[in-house]
């Protein structure tokens, strides 16, 4: 299994703009209150195990996320059916708001520095891979259309859907959608790639998206993951006062043993990469101790206070990455070429 | 499932028979070892004292894995023979010698070499890179690799002209210079410097090459028996970034982790900090190379398609370079610098 380590100048305002986000969470806190009927609610068990002893729980905008005891995953429990969840995604004046400000205000930098990297991290691999000529590539779960917008731009030759979106293509001014964007139902269609950009965070049932993944593959298949991890340094240091998650957008959490857990009940991937990339651990710390007033260990105030030395924490975002503790994780599967 | 037989049981004798033992469409026949000591080690397969023994037996692949001197002979024969081969790096001593055997080669016989720098996973990433035309054109090239020289290395037979047919240029640069070839293309214009001056063998401990061909490209290679520490290092220079592979996976680990660092240029403003490109680094912690050409050589022979990657014809083009770096090493047109004196 390889990994990476990646250096970036992103920094979190330029894709998250305090008022912006502030706005947004406002909405969201809203939203939750109006959209969900709790008594609907359906309680959740560790996506590993089915465990429901949990370690901790912690309340976000009104909802409980718990974190289990074995692996350390952290899901909301209760949490939104499925019909409560396409409403949201669909009626959510959030997201609706994430989508037409938020999104479209930082676009150019999350395409620079953000999705035209994964894009071109994902094409090393289907060339190393893949020798088809034409690449079929299905984008499961996507809350936006910038991986498919990017994916034209960058003249890539490749059949490009994305099947279950979480948006409503007359959201979308600027490019037409509906030809590339599918249900699942009667759907068997099998691709070269899947591509679960956040999709298992976003996930009802992660193992379900998996098994999608494994079903709607070809033989020898990649399947490109990425996710948040509460294995990670800033969602273990900061817990629920991070910012990089918030409900019911980001239902399940996994740790890095989690993850490797469930993805190894699939015996037919083979993990090729599992890399935590993640650049933002010490500066959205940091932002945190600032603006939010947020206690940290003494040894990580010490670090970020009182030594300030910008190689240090350049080198302790090296060391995160390095060890996989970072809390932006990143896959590569591969499925084998026996069915 | 093809019968296979390795002729030398040193080094590359031993990894070629784990790798056919882990294959599931080789068989090991048996191996055939002139030294006695060596031969008594082999087990779980008939041991010969000769190829000639060797050679009678019902084998559809020969690995050579003998000192360059013997590999010609045992590679024609073995076609001679109606059969594929495998043969190690270097294809024998000189150019004369991948010469000879090319002129052997026959249609129903495949002919591989194991330039296995090709397949290590390093390489392999940075070739898909590089070929993705995401980071543009090739300008440049630079290699080094080389040993550290421990007490036993004088002992080699590789420092032993009469059976290397030359020193670290051909032993471990040979590779640097493969890769070299295997990303640029050709190259047409070739300079060396060569050394003996630490361990003054009769052949070189110390060899800079410098390549250029019709496309501008320049390359240059520094082999050497006197870095005191194993090193690898092969950074490609195209018009949007680099690529570098550093390290090297081995039995012994003892050339570092191989990673690949891929940079991204960015052209910052020069009155700025610089030195902070975009970078990714890749970190592989399974080396498979041996494994993966071994594989291309039987998927060759299964769907009976020429060997296009580590060909005899990739040995001929890297030969080619070295006959001209050791010509070119001895020759007399050299370009001195006036040296003059303070007033």
């Amino acid at each position: 299994m390889e990994y990476s380590i990646v250096h970036s100048d992103l920094a979190n305002s330029e894709i998250k703009p305090q008022e912006l986000l502030k706005t947004y969470s406002q909405y969201l806190e809203s939203d939750i209150k109006e959209l969900f009927d709790s008594k609907k609610f359906i309680d959740y068990r560790c996506p590993n195990n089915g465990e429901s002893k949990t370690r901790e729980k912690f309340n976000k905008m009104g909802m409980t996320y718990c974190i289990s005891t074995t692996f350390g995953n952290a899901y909301l429990s209760p949490r939104p059916d499925k019909k409560q969840l396409v409403d949201f995604y669909h009626k959510s004046k959030a997201r609706e708001f994430w989508l037409k400000g938020l999104w479209s205000t930082t676009i150019q930098t999350r395409k620079q520095k953000i999705i035209r990297p994964q894009l071109e991290w994902a094409k090393t691999f289907i060339e190393q891979y893949l020798s088809e000529q034409t690449i079929s590539i299905a984008e499961y779960y996507p809350n936006q259309w910038g991986y498919f917008e990017e994916v034209r731009n960058m003249e890539w030759l490749c059949d490009y859907c994305m099947v279950k979106p979480l948006f409503s293509s007359n959201l979308c001014e600027s490019i037409h959608l509906d030809d590339c964007m599918r249900d699942d139902k009667d759907f068997n269609q099998k691709f070269n790639v899947v591509c679960l950009f956040e999709a298992l965070d976003r996930s009802e049932d992660p193992a379900a998206t998996l098994q999608w993944a494994v079903g709607h593959l070809k033989p020898g298949g990649l399947c490109f993951i990425t996710c948040l991890l509460a294995s990670g340094f800033e969602i273990q240091v900061l817990g629920q006062e991070s910012n990089a998650f918030m409900p019911p957008e980001r239902m399940n959490l996994f740790s890095y043993e989690g993850l490797v857990n469930l993805i190894e009940k699939f015996s037919q991937f083979k993990i090729l990469e599992f890399s935590t990339p993640g650049v933002l651990d010490i500066p959205n710390i940091r932002y945190a101790m600032q603006h939010q007033n947020i206690e940290v260990p003494r040894f990580v105030r010490y670090m970020i206070e009182t030594r300030k030395d910008p190689n240090l924490l350049l080198a302790l975002q090296d060391f995160l990455q390095m060890n996989k503790l970072s809390s932006f994780g990143r896959l590569v599967l591969r499925k084998n070429h026996e069915e | 499932m093809f019968n296979c037989g390795i002729v030398g049981y040193g080094y590359m004798g031993d990894i070629r028979e784990k790798v056919i033992a882990s294959h599931p469409k080789l068989q090991l026949v048996g191996i055939a070892e002139t030294n006695p000591v060596s031969r008594q080690r082999i087990q779980g397969c008939k041991a010969f004292k000769s190829f000639d023994a060797l050679l009678k037996e019902d084998t559809d692949i020969i690995f050579v894995c003998t000192p360059n001197r013997y590999s010609p002979e045992i590679c024609i024969r073995s076609m001679q023979a109606g059969k594929h081969v495998f043969c190690e790096k270097p294809p024998g001593r000189n150019l004369q010698d991948i010469k000879d055997i090319m002129a052997h080669e026959t249609k129903d016989t495949k002919l591989m070499f194991g330039f296995n720098h090709r397949f290590h996973p390093g390489i392999v990433k940075a070739k898909t890179i590089a070929d993705s035309g995401q980071l543009g054109e090739i300008v440049a090239v630079h290699g080094i690799y080389g040993k550290s020289g421990g007490k036993n290395f004088p002992a080699s037979w590789r420092n032993n002209k009469n059976i290397s047919g030359g020193g670290i240029l051909l032993d471990q640069g040979i590779h640097m210079l493969d890769l070299f070839l295997y990303f640029c293309g050709d190259f047409q214009q070739v300079k060396a410097f060569l050394s003996d001056k630490y361990w003054q063998f009769d052949v070189e401990d110390n060899a800079c090459v410098i390549l250029k061909n019709h496309d501008g490209q320049i390359a240059m290679l520094h082999s050497s028996a006197t870095f005191w520490k194993h090193q690898f290092r092969i950074h490609i220079i195209l018009k949007k970034g680099y690529l570098t592979v550093e390290g090297l996976l081995s039995k012994t680990g003892s050339y570092g982790r191989e990673t690949l660092i891929i940079g991204r240029q960015q052209f910052e403003d020069e009155t700025e900090a610089l030195g902070n490109p975009s970078e990714e680094i890749v970190y592989f912690d399974t080396d498979r190379s041996w494994e993966t050409e071994v594989n291309e050589m039987v998927r060759c022979i299964n769907e009976n398609k020429p060997v296009s990657i580590s060909s005899s014809r990739d040995a001929y083009k890297v030969m080619n370079i070295i006959d001209a770096a050791y010509k070119d090493s001895i020759s007399q047109e050299m370009s001195f610098m006036a040296v003059h004196k303070p007033a």
